[in-house]
């Protein structure tokens, strides 16, 4: 055998495994998308609040919302204002200042009479010092934590140890929840005893109107990045988590929005401080604590609770984000690598969860990046090189949409939160644009996360915001 | 070199991922034009259902003759439905009696049996909450339909049911009692207003329940008697207050605040002494949430308490509840 016919034979070896992992990416998403459906179908989400109101208010658990903020002077007074108005029975608010060099704690102390608390708070978890905890005479469900920076993990370690509900609920300072999606996310912990976590959907606040931290209307962002976002939000959220969660493998409950158990948590030393993928660390702590003990125990998604959070608008910012979210995933990854080697103990969500986060999304990506580069090169190794191109084109493009819109059709069928039939239609449109650049993009992202990984890259890096559009005082007025 | 071998299956896998594709954009596409059919149709929708709901208001309030119905056209019988659950909770009595004749007249109790036979739980669980509502017009459908759905497959299925036949007359509250003692479902938190509704009537069925069940199970029922106030659970309550589990005697110090009992203020000083913080710590906030006079003592015995989050609860709580002279700094 000479060394061109080696060298051609190892080329169609490399194609065709390509190939086959792109494949293999595809049809896991095709399973997933089946599931999702099939969950949907099984148990359709709530549309009216009315009755939830009144088959909860006794039963719903109480509740402790952590709020983690840094420098967010602008927006901090109305996001806890909106927190503090929620639709819930029982529950309390505890915003953590994590050393903010803004005036974030003069705002809340100014806007809610805010009066010292003497004596320090107790230190159940490792967390950097606190200066000093402030509560509301008049509003007894606020508290107000000041500490030292110590990054979001410490902030919500700060707040988990004054937290005094049944459950906690880590909210971003940014991000703004529905009025009723507490209510419609406590649901599982009610139905189900053995529930520990519970993720809600998260959506793209980006164009929304927003009135003293509220969503007053639900729309499309104007910019395409954002909206390419919406769209991958749609397909991550309502079909991926779902999926994952009916079939017992969710390992990940956004940071965003998420809700605990306080006792677990607490047990399992709260989050961990040196990974920037706290959210998903943690729920794969919760996952192997409950399977060594052999406890039961339920982590469950619930489509229809709606928190809004802002994606960036600038590729730069998105790039900083994918690359701290890619880094993150494979911080954990690694960390909990040998649940892999024992699927009998860890079960689904080690196989499942573990398994296709390195196949689908550390794997697949690198596979598809180097198929795109590679392609032309191949074509020069003869055989059916036109039915690899096209099966190629067709599977990472034409896959990719046709997966897009069946989130997008699983999101109108089911959950229906898109406001209009013309923001549906440019919904489709940005699955098909999703796919002819701005994933490939993501991907090269997450390379670079995995060699900063590689490298030992720590912080999460500075992602500029716009904030949310405020209605002109006309508005406001009207 | 790829081999040719594979070139049958690489064909195949392009030709699926399109047709795939082609299949996934004009559902799609379907659903847009839905969404702008529905968008166009909307304004004639909600004259519709103004006109409906006009015409149930003045039936309920026998202005009009129930049994007439009004010209159409008519919105989606699930949009009556809903307009007259809504209704129906600004009524009591002959009116609401009225509204349900008025909503039978016009299909919503047939859209609810049949929506009682539906394959999805939820929705079934829905039709179980609305039936009620017309026991008074159609009783013996609605009490068949109830009997049904109470040994349905689907356990908030069997809730729903419950609870709306609990609110019927004496053969459906007997029908569902019978179904709570045989039925694990109602251990769970989700059936206590229901056991509450039935509680508040037949306090033995609660004590009953109660009888040898787990610390979970005893703790729920607990509440429940708590929050409806049945004084005849008390003793039971006291007897758990020296229960093992840290839950048990948590939720029976909170049913004697509840119920207002005379020795509440001793149970939250006993749960306030409890050797387990947390359960101290709970004690402090059950006195935070109906602050009274004789708690300040129990207060300030807990300001020098070894668990700083107990300490520093209790004096925040004295710090709201007692003039601040009195308040150590």
């Amino acid at each position: 055998m000479t060394m061109t016919s080696l060298l051609l034979a190892l080329g169609g070896l490399v194609a065709l495994t390509l190939f086959a992992v792109l494949l293999f990416q595809q049809l896991f998403y095709l399973l997933l998308l089946t599931v999702a459906l099939a969950a949907l179908l099984l148990r359709p989400p709530r549309r009216e609040t009315r009755t939830l109101w009144s088959e909860l208010v006794d039963v719903a658990p109480s509740l402790t919302i952590l709020v983690p903020a840094h420098d967010e002077e602008a927006t901090i007074v109305d996001s806890v204002r909106a927190l503090l108005a929620l639709q819930y029975p029982r529950f309390e608010v505890v915003v953590v200042d994590d050393g903010s060099r803004d005036a974030t704690l003069a705002r809340l102390r100014e806007a809610f009479a805010l009066e010292p608390v003497a004596g320090p708070p107790p230190q159940r978890l490792v967390r950097a010092p606190v200066r000093g905890v402030w509560r509301a005479r008049d509003l007894p469900r606020l508290t107000v934590v000041a500490k030292e920076n110590g990054g979001k993990s410490d902030a919500l370690n700060a707040g988990l140890e004054l937290a005094t509900g049944e459950l906690v609920c880590s909210v971003d300072a940014d991000s703004l929840l529905e009025s009723d999606s507490l209510l419609r996310a406590v649901e599982p912990f009610v139905l189900d005893e053995t529930t520990v976590a519970v993720g809600g959907t998260v959506r793209v606040a980006n164009g929304c109107r927003v009135e003293r931290g509220r969503v007053v209307a639900a729309e499309l962002p104007r910019r395409w990045l954002p909206r390419l976002q919406a769209m991958e939000y749609i397909r991550a959220f309502v079909m991926a988590r779902l999926a994952f969660a009916r079939l017992g493998a969710l390992t990940i409950v956004s940071g965003a929005f998420g809700l605990f158990r306080r006792d677990l948590v607490l047990e399992l030393g709260g989050y961990r401080r040196d990974t920037v993928g706290e959210d998903f660390e943690l729920v794969m702590r919760i996952h192997r604590h409950c399977r060594e003990r052999g406890r039961p125990y339920a982590v469950h998604f619930v489509p229809e609770p709606v928190c809004w959070t802002q994606a960036p608008e600038r590729w730069r910012d998105l790039a900083r984000q994918r690359i701290r979210w890619h880094r993150g995933a494979l911080e954990t990854f690694f960390a909990h690598a040998d649940m892999l080697t024992r699927p009998r103990r860890y079960g689904a969500p080690a196989l499942l969860g573990l398994g296709t986060l390195f196949l689908v999304d550390v794997l697949a990506p690198a596979a598809e990046l180097l198929g795109w580069l590679l392609l032309p090169v191949l074509g020069l190794t003869g055989g059916p090189v036109l039915d690899l191109a096209l099966a190629w084109l067709a599977l990472a493009v034409g896959g990719g949409i046709a997966l897009s819109c069946g989130a997008l059709i699983l999101e109108e069928l089911e959950l229906a939160r898109v406001p209009r039939a013309g923001d549906l239609l440019r919904l489709a449109l940005a699955a098909v644009v999703e796919n002819l650049g701005y994933r490939q993009f993501v991907n090269v992202c997450r390379m670079i996360g995995h060699l900063q990984w590689l490298r030992g890259a720590t912080g999460w890096g500075r992602i500029a915001r716009r904030g949310f559009a405020r209605p002109t005082s006309g508005e406001a007025s009207s | 070199m790829i081999p040719e071998a594979v070139a049958p299956l690489l064909r195949f896998a392009w030709t699926a991922t399109l047709l795939f594709l082609l299949l996934a954009l004009s559902i799609t596409l379907v659903l847009v034009l839905r969404r702008l059919v529905g968008e166009l149709a909307a304004p004639r929708r909600a004259r519709a259902l103004a006109a409906v709901h006009r015409h149930l208001l003045e039936a309920a309030l026998g202005r009009r003759d129930p049994a007439a119905v009004p010209p159409g056209p008519y919105p989606p019988r699930e949009a009556v439905a809903e307009l007259v659950v809504e209704l129906a909770a600004m009524g009591r009595g002959e009116m609401r009696r009225r509204l349900a004749a008025a909503a039978k007249a016009l299909g919503v109790l047939d859209h609810l049996l049949a929506r009682s036979r539906s394959r999805r739980a939820a929705l079934r669980a829905r039709a179980a909450r609305r039936l009620g509502l017309f026991a008074p017009v159609a009783p013996r459908a609605v009490r068949a339909a109830l009997a049904r759905l109470l040994d349905d497959p689907a356990g908030e299925v069997r809730v729903a049911a419950a609870e709306t036949a609990a609110g019927l007359d004496g053969e459906a509250r007997r029908a569902v009692a019978d179904r709570i003692r045989r039925d694990p479902v109602f251990t769970r938190r989700l059936a206590l207003p229901c056991l509450e509704r039935l509680g508040g009537a037949d306090p033995a069925l609660l004590d009953s329940l109660a009888e040898g069940a787990d610390a979970a199970r005893l703790a729920r029922l607990l509440e429940a008697a708590g929050r409806a106030r049945l004084l005849p659970l008390a003793p039971r309550a006291l007897a758990a207050l020296r229960h093992p589990a840290v839950a048990v005697r948590l939720a029976a110090a909170r049913a004697l605040v509840e119920m207002e009992h005379p020795r509440a203020a001793a149970a939250l000083a006993e749960l306030a002494a409890d050797a387990d913080p947390a359960l101290r710590l709970e004690a402090l906030l059950l006195m935070a949430e109906r602050p009274r006079a004789p708690y300040l003592r129990i207060l300030r015995a807990r300001l020098d308490d070894p668990d700083p989050g107990v300490a520093f609860r209790a004096r925040h709580l004295l710090a709201r509840l007692a003039p601040a002279a009195e308040v150590p700094a």
